[in-house]
């Protein structure tokens, strides 16, 4: 599921290379939103992505490379890769019995599953009023990665 | 970094977390909706957006900005909202019994009475760097005024 926004739509993010860069933060991934209905791709946010994490040789630990200018704005996974993680996703739900954050990699075709773990906490859409924003000044725009409507707001 | 202040940054790493506890909101240059800054974001219950790109120089000369989490625009001056609580219920495994035993990584005082509260054996990992991090004081300094 999407876990700041539809909880109709199934979210996968997805970087060239290794993961950390990911989780970090490092770098912004593609998002690709999944219908849970027919599985069909409703959206993709695709983004540019200037480097990747790799191996670093026969040598431990990882090393960062440029992307040729030619590749860094590819879409990083096909269409058919991003609903077979969808149902992938689907699949992890149905075992565990709840909606899961399932980190994963692509391995050439092959898809492996490195971890999954219960989603302890969404958030509806925000459907607070918001009259009077549009007066203001719009400085910058991102991603919505949380309403922040939590408890802590209701004291 | 007072409190109610909003946090504009590349991105957060766990050091992060003493400072995004006194925040507002967060904002980063970088990330996805599964990055650190987002997922601890979600778990205080703060508004978050991420992947702005140039968050950290539009913003820095802005002295009040309102953010707007859940379309993902921040914008210039105050701005108060009614806020319309909405409740997702995610189930709780109360009556779990496993064969493993369950031991969680606790780096928050603050929820260690909710997590005890959960099916868990006990704690497994205690951050006791994070929980030194929150007292926002230098631990000699404390040792050394006879308060520790």
């Amino acid at each position: 599921m999407d876990p700041a926004g539809n909880s109709d739509e199934i979210l996968t993010e997805a970087i060239l290379g290794l993961g950390e860069p990911l989780v970090s933060g490092n770098l912004s991934p593609d998002a690709y939103s999944v219908s849970r209905q027919d599985l069909k791709i409703v959206r993709r946010g695709l983004v540019t992505q200037p480097w990747l994490l790799t191996r670093n040789g026969n040598r431990s630990g990882s090393r960062e490379i440029l992307i040729p200018k030619s590749r860094q704005n590819m879409q990083k996974l096909s269409d058919k890769q991003a609903i077979a993680l969808a149902e992938m996703g689907l699949r992890l739900e149905n075992h565990y019995g709840r909606p899961q954050d399932v980190e994963w990699a692509f391995v050439g075709d092959r898809l492996n599953i490195l971890q999954s773990r219960p989603i302890t906490t969404t958030q509806a859409p925000d459907a607070s009023p918001n009259e009077g924003l549009e007066t203001l000044n719009a400085l910058v725009s991102g991603a919505s990665a949380s309403p922040g409507i939590g408890p802590e707001q209701f004291g | 970094m007072l409190k109610g202040d909003i946090l504009v940054t590349e991105i957060t790493t766990p050091d992060f977390v003493p400072a995004m506890k006194r925040a507002a909101a967060i904002v980063t240059d970088r990330g996805g909706r599964t990055c650190h800054a987002a997922i601890v974001s979600r778990e205080m219950g703060l508004p978050c957006i991420v992947d702005t790109i140039d968050g950290t120089t539009k913003l820095r000369d802005i002295p009040v900005a309102t953010v707007d989490g859940g379309a993902g625009e921040v914008y210039e001056g105050d701005h108060q909202t009614k806020l319309v609580p909405q409740v997702i219920e995610i189930p709780t495994d109360a009556n779990l019994t496993t064969k493993t035993k369950l031991y969680v990584n606790l780096a928050d005082p603050d929820s260690a009475q909710r997590v005890a509260a959960m099916c868990v054996d006990g704690v497994g990992l205690l951050r006791v760097e994070f929980m030194i991090a929150q007292l926002g004081e230098y631990p000699r300094s404390m040792l050394e005024s006879g308060r520790a």
